[in-house]
């Protein structure tokens, strides 16, 4: 189906002639099968049989003609990391890697964060004692943090309450994120603005990319000004793309979402509004107590319960996150900020979900522990395309040319039959 | 090296008991092989290396990578998602404590085969009347892929005869459930050799009570009963006879 893939499948095999394993070329005819009919085509062979070699190679040269792009999206930043190394390093190709945003490097200074807010000699004050903090992100709750390289630096505690009330009063990024005209100099927004030929990021990263986009261009329109990059701009990247997913069995862990249970919702707390639908992990603890009554976690499972907090969030999560933002500020709070970010992906997940049809979400209480509980929330998924849409966003998905994944267990697989 | 066998010992293992399996585990000899212990959590996986003392503890692909380039000696992990995906080969031991379902399963682990459960939990006959049970068996289902995965990063191309000694010593629930399935067992253990049919990898299960290997078919025709057991409530001796009995798989590996 796929031309440019199917090329790409024979270049490999030609140059690779002498290197190529009797599995790997087997390997090579199995996804010409499988393009022949999808756009997905799933390698299962079993681990250490060489499927990554592979992927790589196919990357490497699907990277290397045309005008396209490869996203080669792996389990953790720590072996995304490896394999942009391989390609950029090692066989000198244009590619980078999209970390987490807490590793780039801020051109924010504190000057433009804090500067109308403080006098000059305030200011110089904090300058002296966090420093560091001029350079690192303030797109991220890390930074806002009691504990956290701005307020955990300032010794004067009179300076610092003043810092913190600073902090929060018409902070942009409150609305989302990379909000600072200064954010155009960003190596981030940069990389989603024109990004290389060949991008490796994690599941997680590429589940998160298009709400970045999202969120950036709602924030400049708040403030009235022109998104520094938008959605279009990742619809250009995925557009031919192909999509790599290495141990793709992976990805389902990939979405789920956790959220502190004591986040303010709807006049209650997130456990409050979730009190009998969310499952008590404590159930799910007699795994190993053979003989338990099993009737709480047959009721925690029913699909009524299921459904309903699918009904829940889908009714909710909206106004939540909008009351979480009102007390974001009110409360100067760096753990809601938090949990703002984890609710607003849950809530790009609910409504992916809603498009792709997944009428069923489960939610687990996890036990107190350090005096908070956190909930753990996931779509129930049913097919292969539910899962990729979830990933990609059901609007989003189909843009890519194919996608090539590679599983230890059969997953994507499994789901892809009936 | 060894042939593809996975290990199972019929032993619970809990949070407090990581500070004397460490211990245990320390006594092995290494100087001339590399043992990579690992554990889903990073509080057990932290004690276990404080335990053994002389040990790398390893946080990172690189890390371990380089961990298995070099001489003898322990190195601690945890089951992180990025670890799992790394190349270990010159790897000679894989102790495994606890993995996802195999022991009290932490939240990720229970989610991840209900948001799944029309390819996980469903197929199980007993899921209607008992998911917990159902989900034991997927306990039994992930821990021979994880293993298999485990090891296979271990071995590169064709040296399929090159598998590192692997083990999974809290793999008490599991033994414990294929026992009292063994018609559904059976049958989750006969895809699993389908389909790693290349490597004709076998399991083991090391009765504590005889110190026999015996394979898992015969536990889960239930031919032979084997006892499940607490690891704290392990006598002396019998301690004594596991470290002997890794030691000499150990020694059998190349």
């Amino acid at each position: 189906m796929s031309d440019r893939v199917l090329e790409a499948l024979d270049a490999v095999e030609e140059r690779w002639a002498d290197d190529l394993r009797e599995a790997q070329v087997r390997m090579l005819s199995d996804l010409r099968g499988q393009l022949e009919e999808d756009r997905v085509a799933i390698l299962r062979e079993r681990p250490g049989s060489g499927k990554t070699w592979l992927l790589r190679r196919i990357a490497r040269v699907y990277g290397e003609g045309g005008r396209v792009h490869v996203l080669f999206s792996t389990p953790s930043p720590d072996l995304a990391e490896r394999e942009v190394k391989r390609f950029r390093d090692d066989w000198g190709l244009r590619a980078e890697r999209w970390r987490d945003v807490s590793e780039y490097e801020c051109r924010v200074s504190l000057d433009v964060l804090l500067g109308d807010r403080l006098s000059e000699r305030e200011l110089l004050r904090v300058y002296r004692d966090a420093s560091r903090a001029n350079d690192l992100p303030k797109c991220h709750p890390e930074f806002y943090r009691k504990d956290g390289p701005l307020l955990g630096r300032i010794g004067d505690e009179g300076l610092r309450e003043q810092v913190r009330e600073a902090l929060y009063r018409d902070n942009p990024y409150v609305h989302g994120f990379a909000p600072w005209d200064e954010c155009e100099g960003c190596e981030a927004v940069r990389q989603l603005r024109s990004p290389a030929r060949i991008v490796c990021l994690s599941f997680d990263k590429l589940l998160s990319v298009p709400s970045l986009y999202a969120s950036h261009e709602r924030t400049r329109d708040a403030q009235g000004k022109e998104p520094l990059m938008t959605l279009e701009d990742w619809r250009e990247v995925l557009e031919g793309a192909l999509v790599v997913l290495d141990d793709a069995h992976m990805l389902p862990g990939a979405l789920v979402v956790e959220v502190p249970g004591y986040v303010p919702v709807g006049g209650s707390t997130l456990e409050g509004r979730l009190d009998g639908l969310a499952m008590g992990q404590e159930y799910l603890w007699r795994v190993v107590d053979w003989g338990q009554d099993v009737r709480n976690v047959k009721e925690a499972l029913r699909g009524e319960v299921l459904r309903e907090v699918r009904d829940v969030l889908v009714r909710e999560l909206e106004d939540w996150l909008e009351e979480l933002r009102d007390r974001i500020v009110r409360d100067r709070n760096a753990g809601y900020l938090h949990a703002r970010k984890q609710l607003s992906l849950l809530n790009e997940l609910v409504n992916r979900a809603e498009e792709l049809g997944v009428r069923e979400w489960v939610a687990v209480r996890s036990p107190r522990r350090g005096g908070s509980r956190m909930l753990t929330f996931a779509p129930v998924i049913e097919s292969l395309d539910q899962l990729l849409g979830l990933l990609m966003g059901p609007d989003l998905m189909d843009l890519p040319e194919a996608y090539l994944a590679a599983e230890n267990r059969p997953t994507l697989s499994e789901l892809r039959c009936g | 090296m060894g042939r593809a066998v996975f290990h199972l010992l019929p032993v619970r293992l809990k949070v407090k008991d990581a500070w004397r399996l460490g211990r245990l585990i320390g006594r092995l000899d290494v100087r001339n092989h590399r043992v990579l212990v690992l554990d889903r959590a990073r509080g057990f996986a932290d004690k276990v290396h404080e335990a053994l003392g002389d040990a790398e503890r390893v946080r990172s692909v690189e890390d371990l990578e380089r961990f298995a380039g070099r001489g003898g000696g322990f190195a601690v992990a945890e089951i992180m998602r990025g670890l799992m995906g790394a190349d270990v080969r010159g790897i000679e031991g894989m102790i495994v404590c606890r993995t996802y379902l195999s022991n009290y399963a932490a939240q990720r682990s229970i989610v991840i085969p209900i948001m799944l459960r029309r390819i996980r939990l469903e197929p199980k006959p007993v899921m209607r009347e008992n998911p917990l049970d159902a989900l034991r068996l997927e306990a039994f289902e992930s821990v021979l892929h994880d293993l298999a995965t485990v090891s296979g990063r271990a071995v590169r191309a064709e040296d399929l005869d090159e598998h590192p000694f692997t083990v999974l010593v809290g793999a008490g629930t599991v033994v414990e459930v294929i026992q009292r399935y063994p018609e559904e067992a059976g049958e989750i253990y006969r895809t699993f050799r389908d389909r790693f049919s290349s490597v004709d990898p076998r399991v083991r299960v090391l009765d504590l009570d005889s110190g026999e290997e015996l394979p898992v078919e015969k536990v889960i025709d239930g031919s032979t009963r084997v006892s499940v057991r607490d690891f704290e409530e392990l006598e002396r001796e019998e301690r004594e006879r596991l470290i002997r009995w890794m030691e000499r798989k150990l020694f059998m590996v190349r």
